[in-house]
């Protein structure tokens, strides 16, 4: 109930109150791809590679972004973070041979049609394949995002990971979607 | 065990008059929240477990995103590791000081009174503390040593509160709260840590950790940490001996041989040695002693556990550990071994329920030296416990209503089978509220010492004979009973806010009397003993309320409060004579807040405000305090942290607690202040 007094203190508390919002409410946004950009580097962060065979001594953790690029700067909040102890870093490419060296590769909707290719060549290397397309993981992407209720979610396809010699923590596949391959 | 998934941001913050106020003005601006999305919010995602994530709801209009509360039906609390860090606590039971429905008071220097709702003492019995699974309360009174339980607060991951019940999960003495204390996985605590800090109360901490990699699927860490921490300061100005000084170290692997398996093996072992002035009675003139030397503590453990996934909805854990205590009193000494092996399954049965069962195996071998003063009547003693427990969480509405059914069975040594059975319903109308309600049922089992013991109190010289008077256990002693009605509700409205209300009533029975028997002669030359003898002769009720807010004014200052209303009513069984139980109603506070105000007042700056207010326990003759904890945090460089604490400042010393049945001289806590230095390298 709205007492005088308590009406009293609303008004008082009114600007200080409004002053504290403003800004707080500026940020209530979050892009489906700056939650999605987040997932990315956790997945990072539960997976493990084999013991790296030559297949990247650099300094750097690359995500590669195969075809079009859905995130755009939304992907920078997670670039320069360390993974495994290197510092991330994102390449972009419209073909699979312009992205070497790539511990992650995001494959983008647009590359959809090329799918079963970009596959092939990946088969047996230790990449983490990641998508956010409908049937992907079914098809044989490591991990895919979806949307639930509004929330990202993702499915996992851990044969798909085993085959590439990819440990994938029970965390990460506690809260996922298990799938298998359709051949 | 089991964990509750829980978001790591929830919570506080109480003056009235404001939280309506802001829900007003936002009732007026709804369209603020147009402008831009800012990479300041971006980079906080980064630093959200993955848990965490998947409860942020993507906006794709211009409807503010919020992030889903903790979707359990009970009144739980998260203490993160970025609370412990900010708070510049230096122990477990000084970072329970900020979870609402707690009660915790320090006795001296090293031992604390810590309860959840009521019924607050040195050998307070109702809670259940784990530390990663492993439970560490003790048989012999059923209650915690926090003087043992320890570890690299750079380490824990978080600690999980839940008031009220846990027993249908984790079987008896869960009875008015569950405490888990989480750590880190080894994959988390990668790299090295080293750490250093001298003080005024908090003379000298160190602590040193290294995690590194085994191979390709395995990760490990091992740490050691030592401090010396200054007594208090007795009620009379003097020096009282409780000074504390313990050495830790131990280790952690998890390995994950496959997808699906997960294993850890961890361990720890501890050496330490705690003072205090203790008074006994002894049997010459002047027929007490008192002690004031420092007494020995150790303890270690080794715990494995094995998880499989087959599912999002299916795992099952196996669980084993050893744990080991050893400790010195005056007049009695405890060694105490523990074997526990531990099974539970959760499965998906159909598209609307899931199951989750296990079992549980305990062996406790206590060997006890006791004394003429302080005697047990078996001093050797195992104790088995087997336990099963059943639960069924059924969807009635997807995403909306849900009803959890489930009971403990255990058969103990002590009273024989006992069943603790709870339904608990959950209820989200809108995503921005949730409410949940639960009716359970818990016992509190015997301790070693209500069933065992033989007391010596006080010895009163007289003629023709001394009396004396003594406290006994009675092998017939039973459990205590709870039947608990809670009601909760929590509610989001945006990114920035977050409230949760828990309201409870308890309904106690059987609880502990202490009964004067009929006297009687003993020994030669005789004595006239008056016993006190325990007895289930007193029941009654409690009630409360607990809120915690939580409020971001701004992306680089956080607001956290907590506010804990209690009452409590006892009452004797007619044919008691103990008129001394019935005081517990005035041994806990009636009301409690604390507020803590975390700011990033520049880069690489931190200024965190920590306040209190905790009310009278007149029983005690302790009086309400207010105080105040302050810390200026410096990180130059991701390596480097720094930071200056001060904490109980608002007074020199203030009490908080007396100890009972166990005359232990109480000390005040000091006002004090700590420098401290971390480098991650």
């Amino acid at each position: 109930m709205l007492t005088v007094k308590r009406i009293k203190i609303i008004l008082l508390l009114l600007p200080v109150v409004g002053c504290l919002l403003v800004p707080a409410l500026a940020q209530q946004q979050v892009g489906e791809y700056q939650i999605k950009a987040a997932f990315l580097y956790n997945f990072a962060k539960f997976v493990d590679w084999p013991a790296c065979n030559a297949c990247n001594d650099s300094d750097f953790f690359i995500i590669g972004i195969l075809g079009d690029d859905p995130f755009r700067e939304e992907i920078e909040a997670i670039a320069g973070k360390s993974v495994k102890e290197k510092r991330l870093a994102i390449e972009r490419s419209a073909t699979l041979e312009g992205l070497k060296n790539c511990q992650v590769i995001f494959i983008s909707a647009s590359a959809k049609t090329d799918l079963p290719r970009i596959l092939k060549k990946l088969k047996d290397q230790p990449v983490l394949t990641v998508g956010d397309t409908p049937g992907f993981a079914e098809a044989g992407v490591m991990i895919n995002l979806y949307t639930a209720d509004n929330k990202i979610r993702f499915e996992i396809n851990p044969a798909a990971a085993d085959q590439a010699g990819l440990k994938i923590s029970s965390q990460l596949l506690k809260l996922a979607r298990i799938v298998e391959s359709k051949e | 065990m089991v964990t509750i998934q829980t978001n790591n941001r929830g919570r506080p913050r109480w003056r009235k008059p404001l939280s309506q106020a802001l829900v007003l003005f936002m009732a007026l601006l709804p369209h603020l929240s147009a402008a831009g999305t800012g990479t300041a919010f971006a980079k906080d995602l980064t630093e959200m477990s993955i848990e965490d994530l998947m409860t942020v709801e993507v906006t794709s209009t211009v409807a503010r995103k919020a992030q889903r509360v903790t979707e359990t039906a009970a009144a739980v609390y998260v203490i993160t590791a970025e609370d412990i860090r900010r708070s510049g606590v230096t122990s477990i039971p000084e970072a329970l000081r900020m979870v609402p429905g707690l009660e915790v008071a320090r006795i001296d220097a090293n031992k604390w009174a810590i309860s959840a709702r009521g019924f607050n003492g040195y050998i307070a019995n109702k809670l259940l503390v784990l530390m990663d699974g492993r439970t560490v309360y003790s048989q012999l009174y059923s209650g915690v040593y926090w003087d043992m339980q320890d570890t690299l607060m750079e380490d824990i991951a978080r600690i999980e509160v839940i008031r009220g019940p846990g027993a249908s999960l984790w079987g008896a003495n869960a009875v008015n709260g569950v405490i888990n204390i989480i750590t880190k996985g080894a994959a988390e605590t990668q790299g090295g840590l080293a750490a250093v800090g001298v003080g005024t109360e908090e003379r000298f901490s160190s602590g040193l950790r290294y995690g590194g990699k085994m191979g390709d699927s395995a990760y490990y860490r091992a740490y050691g940490k030592y401090f010396d921490r200054d007594g208090g300061v007795a009620a009379d100005g003097g020096e009282a001996h409780d000074q504390w000084y313990a050495g830790r170290g131990g280790g952690r692997i998890d390995w994950n041989p496959t997808s699906g398996n997960a294993v850890t093996v961890q361990g720890d072992y501890f050496k330490g040695a705690s003072g205090g002035t203790k008074t006994f009675a002894s049997f010459d003139p002047p027929y007490s002693t008192t002690y004031t030397e420092e007494y020995d503590q150790s303890g270690g453990n080794l715990l494995g556990r094995w998880q499989r996934t087959f599912s999002t909805s299916s795992d099952f854990i196996l669980q084993a550990y050893f744990d080991r205590t050893e400790r010195f009193f005056p007049l009695l000494n405890e060694t105490r071994d523990s074997y526990d092996l531990d099974f539970q399954h959760r499965f998906g049965l159909g598209r609307r329920q899931e199951v989750m069962w296990g079992w549980g195996y305990r062996l406790v071998h206590a060997q006890l030296d006791d004394s003429d003063i302080v005697s047990f009547s078996q001093d050797d003693r195992k104790d088995q416990l087997f336990s099963f427990f059943a639960q069924d969480d059924i969807a009635l509405l997807p995403d909306k209503l849900s009803l959890l059914l489930g009971s403990k069975f255990e058969k103990n040594d002590y009273t024989g089978w006992e069943t603790q059975p709870n339904a608990r319903l959950l209820w989200t109308p809108h995503q921005q509220h949730t409410f949940w309600s639960a009716v359970s049922k818990a016992v509190r089992t015997p301790s070693q010492a209500e069933h065992d013991t033989f007391l010596v109190q006080r010895i009163i010289p007289g003629s023709p004979n001394n009396t004396m008077i003594t406290f006994q256990g009675d092998e017939d002693y039973g459990s205590e009973d709870l039947t608990a009605y809670e009601v909760g509700y929590r509610y989001h409205p945006v990114e920035t806010i977050y409230m949760d209300l828990a309201l409870f009533y308890n309904q106690y029975d059987h609880l502990r009397t202490v009964e004067m028997g009929a006297p009687y002669l003993w020994g030669s030359p005789p004595y006239q003993v008056l016993p006190f003898v325990v007895a289930n002769n007193m029941k009654g009720h409690t009630s409360g309320a607990e809120l915690a807010v939580e409020y971001r004014p701004l992306n680089w200052w956080r607001l956290i409060g907590a506010y804990t209303y209690l009452e409590m009513s006892l009452e004797t069984l007619d044919g008691s004579n103990d008129f001394t139980s019935v005081a517990a109603e005035d041994e806990s506070p009636h009301h409690q807040f604390s507020l803590r105000s975390m700011m990033d007042i520049a880069t690489g700056w931190e200024l965190d405000l920590w306040g209190r207010y905790v009310d009278e326990l007149p029983a005690q003759d302790i009086r309400s305090y207010i105080t105040m904890d302050a810390r200026l945090g410096w990180r130059p460089t991701p390596h480097w942290e720094f930071s200056l604490v001060g904490q109980n400042l608002l007074s020199p010393s203030h009490p908080e607690f007396s100890s009972e049945i166990i005359d232990f001289a109480p000390t005040e806590v000091q006002r004090s202040v700590y420098v401290k230095a971390v480098w991650r390298f």
